[in-house]
């Protein structure tokens, strides 16, 4: 029993000697990590918010890590870092925004695209092309941004996670909304078959839409360019679905998300189109 | 006790990574660049020294049955304050060599010094002992992380050395590359030594 209190007593003075030098030494270097960290992201959030000098701490929503910076108090430009899933797996970015709703940079932070194709993406040579473009652009492929050449999938997730950030930013920080998609209402259209243009992973599809009695009965698809054996299942399960549930915004086929994306937008446009 | 044979031991007879084969773990992990093999190197020199010094210093009085407690809590400060310490002035170095500083707690060189010498003998061919081993094993470190940086990378230092035209040997920086290299480095000196105990004799 003696033995156990005296090796117990010798084992606590021990570590509180060590106790002690931690303490001391974690005193003179907490401020020092502080100040590195705190540098670092100047450094870092620097190239994305030129305009300001000090930076908020990071606040975290719906997957987006947004820093706020600012210059003498006012509200100077906006960086978030956000994932959107792209071929192989989530490409995390960060963007930043300046008080007039540019965008000031992208950067890939990380990404597991396929080396040579989609991993060009990283390049500047794609992620230049995103700077200098406001939220009432378009930012699209094919439009005012050109993809890498075989990595449309790459380009268009990178594209369309700019897009969301974009109006997100816009929404919450700049107090621009982005416009609300106008309801296709059944009740108001005619009878009659309209045509519609949608795109696919790889050109148009052109749909026509038949309506009877403001019910949808029936889609064809007259042309597209998809590979036959994957969207094959889509072309024929998405205009059902839409049929079944008598509205365009439906479930895509798994596997062939482009083209249903595609055939659901064309049908989409034929039924807008004809109310102008 | 010869001072400068206890530190040649640490860096020739009883190299850790090459004889002991100690800490082989963090040492195929952070020898992908020979800059991590000197800041890791520097971090277990530290440590190494420090918890020699302090073993040796505490043998008589800390009781046989807590020694191990005792000096486990030595090389977890020592290695707390090398964290803290690269943390705040070496960020880069710090966060290329992650996990592994924490991991020199449990790098066996220094509880192997610690137990099988530190624990025996005075102060000053104790700190030596640490100094050597340190040494040692920074040398070694840093060498097998040159090689596998050279091919791996086409750099030595961080400088390209090849140009532009040699394409790096991925599996170098892997850790199959790792084993390969250590081995064929274990190998080549196992047969450069081979005619030393023909030597020690005639000594």
């Amino acid at each position: 029993m003696k033995d156990i209190v005296r090796l117990a007593v010798i084992l606590m003075l021990i570590c509180a000697v060590a106790a002690a030098a931690l303490a001391g030494t974690h005193g003179f270097t907490t401020k020092v990590i502080a100040e590195r960290q705190a540098e670092e992201r100047r450094a870092l959030l620097g190239e994305f918010i030129p305009d300001a000098d000090t930076f908020e701490d990071p606040v975290e929503e719906d997957g987006y890590t947004l820093y706020v910076g600012k210059k003498a108090g006012q509200f100077a430009g906006i960086a978030a870092v956000f994932t959107e899933p792209g071929f192989k797996g989530g490409i995390q970015m960060m963007l930043g925004v300046n008080a007039q709703g540019e965008i000031t940079a992208l950067k890939i932070m990380s990404q597991s695209e396929t080396p040579g194709l989609g991993a060009r993406v990283a390049e500047p040579a794609f992620t230049s092309q995103y700077a200098g473009k406001k939220q009432t652009d378009p930012i699209e492929i094919g439009t005012d941004i050109a993809a890498v050449s075989g990595a449309t999938v790459s380009s268009r997730a990178v594209t369309s996670g700019v897009r969301k950030a974009v109006d997100k930013i816009g929404a919450k920080y700049l107090g621009i909304t982005a416009p609300v998609e106008e309801p296709i209402v059944l009740a108001e259209i005619a009878d009659g078959t309209y045509r519609g243009t949608g795109k696919g992973l790889m050109g148009d599809i052109v749909v026509d839409v038949t309506v009877k009695d403001h019910v949808i009965t029936e889609i064809t698809v007259v042309s597209d360019q998809e590979t036959r054996e994957i969207a094959g299942p889509a072309k024929k399960n998405v205009p059902a679905r839409i049929i079944e549930q008598q509205t365009p915004d439906v479930d895509v086929e798994s596997g062939a998300t482009f083209a249903s994306k595609g055939i659901i937008d064309a049908v989409k446009n034929a039924l807008r189109e004809l109310k102008q | 006790m010869n001072l400068r044979r206890v530190f040649m031991n640490g860096i020739v007879t009883e190299n850790p990574m090459f004889r002991l084969l100690l800490g082989n773990c963090p040492t195929l992990a952070v020898s992908t660049a020979a800059v991590n093999g000197l800041g890791m190197g520097a971090g277990v020199i530290f440590v190494l020294l420090g918890s020699n010094l302090v073993v040796s210093l505490i043998r008589n009085f800390v009781p046989d049955k807590i020694r191990i407690p005792s000096y486990i809590v030595v090389v977890a400060t020592f290695v707390s304050i090398t964290d803290m310490v690269m943390a705040a002035y070496t960020p880069a170095l710090y966060s290329s060599l992650g996990i592994f500083i924490p991991l020199i707690v449990v790098n066996c060189i220094i509880f192997a010094r610690a137990e099988a010498f530190a624990s025996k003998n005075p102060v000053l061919p104790s700190a030596v002992d640490g100094l050597g081993m340190g040494v040692g094993y920074l040398l070694s470190l840093t060498g097998l992380a040159a090689i596998r940086e050279l091919f791996g990378a086409g750099t030595l230092f961080g400088r390209h050395l090849f140009g532009s035209g040699y394409s790096p040997v991925g599996m170098m920086v892997t850790p199959q590359g790792g084993f390969i290299t250590l081995a064929l480095l274990i190998a080549l000196i196992n047969v450069l030594s081979r005619k030393k105990p023909a030597r020690a004799v005639q000594d």
